[in-house]
């Protein structure tokens, strides 16, 4: 073979000077690149689409020389992305050329090329025990490199003699490199480890301070696995550290000190001060920081005592200096090893007068990634008296430098989270003034969540879900701050660009919504002035909150008008539509209990109001009827849900809802319809208007009109509160009782009106309330509130009080031992009727599929039509079906008391077991809860009540016992790093067990060696013909059967 | 100690070298180094040269028009890290005679020839300047070698 290639190339050779070019040499193939890429992308794929093609060609040639071209070529352009695994057979054969040239360019491609070739390089295997045992060492050496990188299992087996030999060769560059080399051969045979560990660490006594510095290395990297097999080696280990002054080497043994401390505590008193001494006396910046690594991350400080105290005070003024220096890099990684001691050591932030400056520095230096690492300990830094101020350095650190540059995502969340966590410590005992907290999270959301601008979507939801946990520990929590927190949560509800940008939050906003809508009254601030007001201006309080209440329910239900309205662009209630079509079902399941509850409280301030015992005027009990026909027409949007859950609850709801409806209006609807018209005809005119008005003018008025959705989210916030007050004196103006009420009367367009210009011409000419007054003239008869609404509803929510609960509380709570949770609560309803239909139909579903294709197109639609009209049949049978309703019925009630729970729970709060199991104490429990201040602290400015977490006390271990829990998804998550080079196979692995049995293997190896050869041999073939269709036929076969020949050769000298 | 992978970026974000110490495919690596690519270039030139990415430490130096970026893990040295990138650099310096952008394009395999003499599936296998570039040397030779003998026949 080799003597024709030779021919074949000197051929070649001679012809090139006259002028056949067979290959574009590589500087061509750059130079070409770099022409191409000045002009277009496109070109330039062009261009390398066909140096590749050309690559090919040249590949199929017989002359090795061109092989070796078109392979460093394919090397050349790996770097450009392209996927190369078609030509590792070529690779392998110019690795096994004769030449060391060619070889060289051979181990070159196939160490860039070849992932994890399990098939290919048993081809090769004779020839890399050839290339290892070659008499020229630079040989040996390259085979070892490459051996190194592309190692398999199967190649490990069977080379490990030879790189072991290796190990006592003369060189010491071969006997490093084996050293090294073998280490791969290990992660890959890890049997070989238990016979050849002992010459390992028997050449830790070479001469060569490169050999030792090699080994040292191997046995480093084990020790991160498996350090236990090192420990006695230690004295070793001990002396090439005091012996050398190389600092490379001395790192690597630190860092295998690191590892064995963990396991051999006992090391530490011989070692440690040998450390410390180097540490003071080294000039690298590099051992010193290594020193202080060993000692911290090899865990030798443990103890609180002074003499660890005292290293570790030594380590945090070595670390000083890196900070002095004004380098980046030293300036991170002394961060990272102050961050390491003060885990430890806490208390030293503060001890050490020049720690928390630089800290601080850090929180605030330019480069987001040290700024992450300083908040790691950020919360060390904070106490009650210097929380306003670092919050507001955080806080700042969310604003972008300038409008070029935007805050990395990931500095985002860690601030987010690092806020939150520091706040809440300790039961919020930080904290010196709520509001002020509330003023911060609302700061720290316009910055995040409201302002936009993430990479990614994943950042986004971790933030929102912070935030949303954190509202709700609040207002579970802190009982006097559920009312300015419900103010801002109502303006995150009516934004729409909250429930487009973070969809996630909402879920916690409507459940406080929806949980403390009571909260929503008047004015939030100076609430203790409002003690002593009398009775009159409560009512008109009343009345306020009552006004928020309905306009929040409109907004989050009123798509309904839109769509009547044919508003389109320009929809009124933009959130109510979204709302809707939202795509996160853990939202909506919480939202639909929240819409009740805002109803149900909007029926609490019509009674307040209005009520006289338990009876209401006619005409506001039609107005509870219409807004109760439109939360069931809304929540009828979900009735089909795809999401169980949400299905689950709207249903259920709607059939105790429809029941409150028909004991309303006892089946009348006309007054529904009329209400109807006349709140779209209000919004007609309200529409026209605001035209109007736009046309005249665009005045200072523009931004307060609602369609103008741009305009509204910016002054969103003024709005509010500048809509509140005018409306508030004017209440309070007129003082007679009839004409507050006539101005309350029509209740559905007061909302709206609170955010127009409250002028006393426009409700007259708003036909709504005209008409209204005059119902009211006409019937001012009073009925009582049904029972369903005034007494059965209230009693889902209000039974007993919210209580936070810690979060290993659950576990106390014994399982009872009657509870078995795979028997059914009760026997599934026969329903055979649907059963058959249920499986005729799955059948015809069955048929359908396996004979799709002899089905002609009408058959398989009439088939599909027809399953189709099965289905609603059986909907309606369903739905007449005794069975079916009982069950859902039964068992919606169950679920109402229920789902409460449930919604608690996702938030992290369970309601406590004591009351839970304890229906009787109700309204002791609910008297004592104001009472009982479990913990009610001191603070500079504010005395709070923070609710402290409920237990049920059994006993410690409960962390652990949740960690225990929590750890088997912590676990998963880990594995996913792709960049771990798997040394799993190390692990505890057992250097006495012994040997397994090899031999089966081998055999199998031998019988597959055939067919993968053919294989490879097939799929060369079939690769070099696709690219060699335009060649003439004669050089196809005859190449072909070069292949063929050589492969015959190949095979014999495997075989051998 | 092993570092994971390294290459070379041109500040223009093109590839100049690239070398992997790990079986991925070249989807994943092509991600990797497209995600890095980004990462590494908004960087401000005061900045720390450490970045965390994924579970790993990218440790990157700029000389010239060149980045020099390696992956290793996340408990190793980064300041060993930077030495032996810095190792790299004088050691091309050595071989090309002050090294620049286009001798490394153009004679890419020299590059790498060296960086296989410096490190050994991502260990560094040889601290002293010196024998790296004997071997490299050597190595040479050999080649040369071979080619004196193809004129010979």
């Amino acid at each position: 073979m080799s003597s024709f290639q030779l021919l074949n190339a000197e051929v070649l050779s001679r012809l090139k000077p006259f002028g056949i070019l067979f290959e574009k040499s590589l500087t061509d193939l750059i130079r070409g690149m770099r022409t191409y890429s000045k002009e277009s992308p496109e070109q330039l794929m062009v261009f390398l689409e066909n140096a590749i093609v050309e690559c090919k060609n040249e590949l199929a040639t017989t002359d090795l020389e061109t092989k070796a071209m078109a392979v460093l070529k394919l090397a050349y352009l790996e770097m450009y992305g392209f996927d190369m695994s078609w030509c590792n057979f070529q690779v392998l054969e110019v690795m096994l050329s004769s030449k060391f040239q060619q070889k060289r360019i051979g181990y070159l491609g196939a160490i860039q090329l070849f992932r994890n070739e399990q098939d290919l390089l048993i081809l090769a295997t004779n020839q890399f025990k050839k290339d290892l045992n070659s008499h020229n060492h630079v040989e040996v050496g390259l085979a070892l490199s490459g051996i190194a990188t592309i190692v398999t299992p199967n190649l490990a087996k069977d080379i490990y003699d030879d790189v072991v030999m290796k190990l006592n060769h003369s060189k010491p560059y071969i006997r490093k490199k084996a050293i090294l080399a073998l280490y791969k051969v290990f992660l890959q045979y890890p049997d070989s480890l238990r016979m050849s560990l002992q010459r390992i660490i028997d050449k830790l006594d070479d001469n060569e301070t490169s050999v030792v510095n090699a080994a040292i290395n191997v046995v480093c990297e084990i020790s991160k696995k498996n350090p236990k097999i090192f420990v006695a080696y230690l004295p070793k280990f001990f002396l090439i550290l005091e012996d050398t002054k190389n600092n490379w080497l001395i790192i690597r043994i630190l860092k295998l000190f690191q590892s064995l401390s963990k396991v051999e505590t006992r090391m530490r008193r011989k070692i440690l001060p040998a450390i410390v001494d180097m540490m003071m006396s080294t000039k690298a910046s590099s051992l010193i920081y290594e020193c202080i690594n060993c000692i911290v991350s090899g865990g030798m400080l443990t103890g609180e005592s002074s003499k660890d105290k005292d290293i570790a005070r030594k380590c945090i003024e070595k670390i000083i200096n890196f900070f002095q220096n004004g380098d980046n890099n030293l300036k991170f990684v002394g961060l990272l090893a102050l961050i390491n001691i003060l885990k430890l050591y806490p208390q030293f932030i503060r001890s050490i007068p020049e720690v928390s400056p630089i800290v601080l520095d850090c929180l605030t230096d330019r480069d987001s990634i040290i700024q992450s690492k300083a908040l790691e300990i950020a919360q060390y830094l904070i106490n009650e008296d210097n929380i306003n101020e670092v919050f507001k350095v955080l806080l700042i650190q969310l604003i972008p430098l300038d409008d070029r540059l935007i805050v990395p995502d990931k500095l985002k969340v860690d601030i987010i989270t690092k806020i939150i966590d520091t706040a809440s410590q300790d039961n919020y005992s930080n904290i010196p003034n709520f509001k002020w907290y509330i003023a911060v999270l609302q700061n720290a959301l316009k910055l995040t969540v409201l302002s936009g601008n993430y990479a990614s979507r994943s950042a986004a939801i971790t933030i929102a879900k912070a935030f949303g946990k954190e509202f709700t520990s609040l207002a579970t929590k802190v009982p006097s701050i559920r009312r300015p927190l419900a103010t801002l949560l109502l303006e995150l509800a009516e934004d729409p660009n909250v429930i487009d940008g973070a969809p996630l939050l909402l879920k916690d906003v409507y459940w406080i919504l929806g949980e403390y809508v009571n909260e929503l009254g008047g004015v939030d601030d100076d609430d203790d002035e409002q003690d002593d007001q009398d009775e009159e201006e409560e009512n008109n309080i009343n009345i306020i909150a009552l006004g928020k209440k309905i306009k929040l329910f409109n907004t989050l239900i009123n798509k309904e008008i839109d769509t009547k309205l044919d508003n389109g662009v320009n929809a009124q209630f933009p959130i109510s539509a979204k709302l809707a079509a939202l795509p996160n079902h853990g939202v909506i399941c919480v939202v639909i209990q929240s819409l009740v509850k805002i109803y149900l409280s909007i029926v609490r301030d019509y009674m307040l109001i209005y009520g006289k015992g338990n009876k209401l005027p006619t005409t506001q009990l039609n107005e509870l009827q219409y807004f109760l026909f439109k939360l069931i027409g809304f929540l009828g949007n979900w009735e089909n849900h795809r999401n169980y859950e949400v299905q689950e609850r709207v249903i259920s709801w709607l059939e105790f809802l429809r029941l409150c409806l028909e004991a309303m209006n006892e089946g009348d609807d006309s007054i529904l319809q009329k209400l109807e018209q006349e709140e779209i005809e209000y919004y007609k005119t309200l529409r026209i208007g605001d035209k109007k008005k736009a046309n005249e003018g665009e005045d200072e008025e523009e931004g307060e009109e609602e369609e103008d959705d741009e305009e509204q989210e910016e002054d969103d916030e003024q709005e509010v509160d500048s809509s509140v007050d005018p409306d508030y004196e004017q209440f309070s103006s007129s003082s007679d009782e009839d004409s507050i009420e006539e101005t309350i009367k029509p209740q559905i367009p007061v909302e709206d009106l609170l955010e127009l210009e409250e002028e006393e011409k426009e409700l007259e000419k708003n036909p709504f309330s005209s008409q209204i007054n005059d119902i009211v003239e006409d019937s001012n008869m009073e009925k009582p509130l049904p029972v369903l609404l005034g007494l059965v509803l209230p009693s889902f929510f209000n039974l007993y009080t919210l209580k936070p609960v810690a979060r290993n509380a659950q576990l106390h709570i014994k399982v009872p031992e009657a509870l078995d949770l795979d028997v059914p609560i009760n026997d599934l309803p026969v329903v055979d009727l649907a059963l058959d239909e249920v499986s005729s139909a799955y059948n015809l579903f069955d048929s359908n599929r396996e004979d799709s294709d002899s089905l002609s197109e009408e058959e398989t639609a009439a088939a599909t039509e027809n399953s189709e009209i099965m289905r609603k049949e059986r909907m309606q049978r369903l739905k007449e079906d005794p069975y079916y309703i009982d069950t859902t019925a039964s068992k919606s009630r169950v679920n109402k008391s229920k789902s409460k729970l449930v919604e608690a729970a996702t938030s992290a709060l369970v309601t406590s077991p004591k009351t839970s199991t304890s229906p009787g104490l109700d309204e002791q429990t609910l008297d004592l809860t104001n009472k009982k201040p479990k913990k009610s602290k001191k603070i500079k400015k504010e005395k709070v009540l923070v609710l402290t977490e409920e237990t049920v006390d059994n006993g410690g271990g409960d962390e652990d016992r949740i960690n225990e829990r929590l750890s088997p998804m912590e676990k998963k998550k880990k594995k996913k790093n792709i960049f771990l080079i798997d040394s799993s196979t190390l692990e505890n692995f057992d250097l006495n067990a012994p040997e397994s049995n090899e031999e089966k293997s081998g055999v199998e190896y031998e019988v597959n060696l055939e067919e993968i050869r053919q294989r490879l041999e097939k799929q060369a073939l079939e690769k070099a013909e696709k690219t060699k269709v335009k060649k003439s036929k004669t050089k196809t076969t005859k190449s072909d059967g070069d292949k063929q020949k050589k492969a015959k050769k190949k095979k014999a000298s495997i075989i051998e | 100690m092993a570092i994971h992978f390294l290459f070379l970026l041109s500040r223009q974000g093109k590839i100049r070298l690239n070398k992997w110490y790990q079986t991925i495919s070249q989807k994943e690596k092509t991600k990797v180094m497209r995600e890095l690519t980004t990462l590494i270039l908004l960087r401000r030139p005061k900045m720390c040269n450490v970045l965390e990415y994924k579970d790993i430490k990218v440790v990157y130096r700029r000389y010239a028009s060149l980045f020099f970026i390696v992956g290793c893990d996340s408990d190793d040295n980064e300041l060993l890290s930077l030495e032996i990138i810095h190792r790299f650099v004088e050691l091309m310096d050595k071989m090309y005679g002050n090294v620049c952008e286009l001798d490394i394009i153009f004679g890419f395999e020299k590059a790498y020839h060296v960086l296989d003499e410096l490190l050994l599936d991502g260990v560094v296998q040889e601290s002293l300047k010196k024998e790296v570039l004997k071997k490299v040397a050597q190595q040479d030779e050999l080649e040369n070698m071979d080619e004196f003998e193809n004129i010979m026949v």
